[in-house]
């Protein structure tokens, strides 16, 4: 239920964004980075979230934010539609369904790539360039870090995963060995 | 029976109504005799009146005693046949009976034969009974047994494999430095350049 309202203020952001010629990854960082101060201020939590504060009061309050936020009028307008709407705990789940939307809208795919160790940037570019071959679409990578790999790497897009990781190559031949 | 009454009436009432007109004859004879003497009717009416009197009796004899007594006769002889026959019926009954006790004995002992038969067949049939569930229990013990055997050489092997590749991943985090990751990153990509190209 959550996700459905979240993908149709996600619709929304994106209609806004793409009518405006905005930078759909500034719009997206723009989200985060106001995501990240609610999350790191218990106080600033519950004022958003309480229902005994006005929504004036809440406006006001992301209006001092936007500033020291880098904050874009649009970016402050959809925050103060989230408020009247009384969304603002959906703003995560907002995000991604936004950056979803986004990457359907241009194409893209979405490329969540874990590896053992930090990449380098020509193995990223290595990795990038053959999973763009790959999918045959525009690839949005998101890296990450995960030690459990022991080793190599791992690439999930969408529904499908590519696994060179040593932890992958084990519970294989665990597997095989089981059977 | 009933045709008999009327018969049986008829000659009731002559009997009775005879007598009394010869007694009241003899009475007025004698009397007249007494008191005056006349002269005797002559002996031939007598004999008329005698003779009028017997044909009358004859003729009710003949003509309605004889057939109730011929019926009657009739009647009595097919009682006597029919008692005959049930005579005859029950000494018929008689001799099945005597016959039937008379194989009563071969009857008995072929009973207990067929009972001892009996007996002994079911007897095999519950051996057969008892030695195919034996053998049953036996299979399904062993199925058991082998099932097992074969769950616990799994998980032996399911242990075994687990401890190996438990080393082995220490082993290979030991191991792993940057040099070799990068062997397995361009080993991956390697691997993305195969998968394309077999797709093409």
């Amino acid at each position: 239920m959550s996700s459905a309202v979240a993908t149709r203020y996600a619709r929304a952001l994106a209609d806004v964004v793409t009518s405006a010629g905005l930078d759909a990854t500034a719009v997206l960082g723009q989200l985060k980075d106001f995501e990240a101060a609610v999350a790191s201020s218990t106080d600033l939590k519950n004022v958003l979230a309480s229902p005994a504060v006005a929504n004036p009061k809440k406006r006001a309050v992301v209006a001092q934010l936007a500033t020291p936020l880098g904050l874009s009028e649009k970016v402050r307008n959809f925050l103060y539609v989230l408020i009247d709407h009384r969304r603002v705990g959906l703003l995560g789940t907002i995000g991604q369904a936004f950056e979803a939307v986004m990457d359907e809208r241009m194409g893209r795919v979405r490329a969540d790539i874990a590896s053992a160790q930090p990449l380098t940037d020509e193995q990223k570019a290595q990795v990038l360039a053959q999973l763009t071959r790959l999918s045959g679409r525009q690839v949005r990578p998101e890296f990450s870090i995960d030690a459990s790999l022991v080793g190599g790497l791992t690439a999930r897009i969408g529904s499908t995963i590519y696994d060179g990781s040593v932890r992958g190559r084990l519970e294989a031949m665990r597997r095989r060995l089981a059977s | 029976m009933k045709r008999l009454l009327p018969v049986t009436g008829l000659f009731l009432t002559l009997a009775c109504f005879a007598p009394a007109a010869i007694f009241a004859q003899e009475a007025g004879t004698k009397k007249e005799a007494v008191e005056k003497e006349e002269p005797q009717p002559p002996m031939e009416y007598k004999w008329v009146n005698f003779a009028i009197l017997a044909l009358a009796l004859g003729y009710g004899i003949v003509a309605k005693g004889m057939p109730a007594l011929t019926e009657r006769g009739h009647d009595i002889e097919k009682a006597l046949k029919a008692a005959e026959q049930i005579k005859a019926d029950a000494a018929a009954e008689e001799a099945a009976i005597d016959r039937k006790m008379a194989g009563l004995r071969a009857e008995i002992e072929a009973l207990r034969a067929a009972a001892k038969r009996e007996m002994e067949a079911e007897g095999q049939r519950l051996k057969a009974e008892t030695a195919a569930l034996v053998a049953k229990l036996q299979a399904n013990a062993e199925s058991e047994v082998a099932t097992m055997t074969k769950q616990a050489q799994q998980a032996l092997s399911a242990r075994a494999s687990e401890l190996a590749l438990n080393l082995a991943r220490q082993k290979a985090a030991a191991q792993m430095n940057a040099s070799t990751d990068a062997g397995l990153i361009n080993g991956f990509v390697a691997d993305l350049k195969q998968m394309q190209e077999a797709r093409n």
